[in-house]
């Protein structure tokens, strides 16, 4: 998909270039490759956790502080045409995985946060503690980064390096959902909340 | 792993230093080849078969 200068895509055919891939994707977005820029363009279809759109403008703009060098950029809106309905397109670099290698493990996963800062956390979904241990707190900035698990904590085909390509990160201050999820599992949010009151 | 020097007078025991992982940076991003279509699709669905969240964690997904 070609970068345009207006901030509009139409929707019908976004859609029709990520059905023509297999209609892939997550609980959020609709996702397709275009070979042309070498970038994967995501289409919100669904904001999770309770999230709003600001909430979701914000992960953004914290993947680009946490995780430069696979920041997202936002491309625009898709329009429906019939109804009107506006969902931000955002895109992303594509990192060629290391097929011919295992998957990322745990350990090299926790090994890269904490040379970030992140400290593994425990987080509680559906009322059972999350059995991957996919979440890592950054308790000076009070950045929660979770779903790190190894589809989306990655190795590079050609260098062996590791890229984060699809965290959640979510800051916990009070009242937010980061905060209330780490509050389940028995931790605080920052300090500099708990001093505010 | 530790390592011994054995010096005499002295002799001294240091620890390794715990294994790193090399990160991903922008320009090792940004300078890979240009994948195409099937080869992005191929990474992808390598990480949907190889993928060990649907066996440990119940963690939602979020792509």
């Amino acid at each position: 998909m070609a970068r345009k200068s207006r901030p509009f895509f139409d929707e019908a055919e976004f859609l029709d270039r990520w059905r023509s891939q297999g209609s892939i994707g997550g609980a959020e977005h609709q996702v397709f490759y275009d070979e042309s820029t070498g970038r994967w363009y995501k289409r919100l279809y669904h904001c999770v956790n309770g999230s709003t759109l600001g909430d979701y403008f914000d992960r953004m703009l914290l993947h680009a502080a946490v995780f430069p060098e696979t920041a997202y950029r936002l491309e625009g809106f898709s329009l429906n045409s019939k109804s009107k309905a506006l969902a931000p397109i955002v895109s992303q670099p594509h990192v060629a995985v290391a097929t011919d290698l295992p998957p990322v493990t745990k350990e090299e996963t926790d090994t890269l946060m904490a040379e970030a800062g992140f400290e593994s956390v425990q987080l509680m979904f559906n009322g059972i503690l999350d059995g991957g241990h996919y979440a890592y707190l950054n308790a000076a900035t009070g950045t929660l980064a979770h779903d790190l698990h190894d589809e989306n904590v990655v190795r590079m085909s050609h260098t062996g390096e590791l890229a984060v390509i699809d965290p959640y990160l979510s800051l916990a201050r009070q009242g937010t959902w980061a905060a209330i999820k780490l509050a389940e599992t028995g931790i605080s949010h920052p300090a500099d909340d708990l001093a505010s009151e | 792993m530790l390592v011994t020097l054995s010096n005499p007078p002295l002799t001294a025991s240091i620890k390794a230093p715990q294994s790193r992982v090399k990160r991903a940076t922008i320009a090792s991003v940004s300078n890979q080849p240009r994948a195409t279509t099937a080869q992005a699709l191929k990474g992808y669905a390598y990480l949907k078969s190889h993928s060990s969240r649907s066996r440990s964690s119940n963690s939602p997904a979020s792509a």
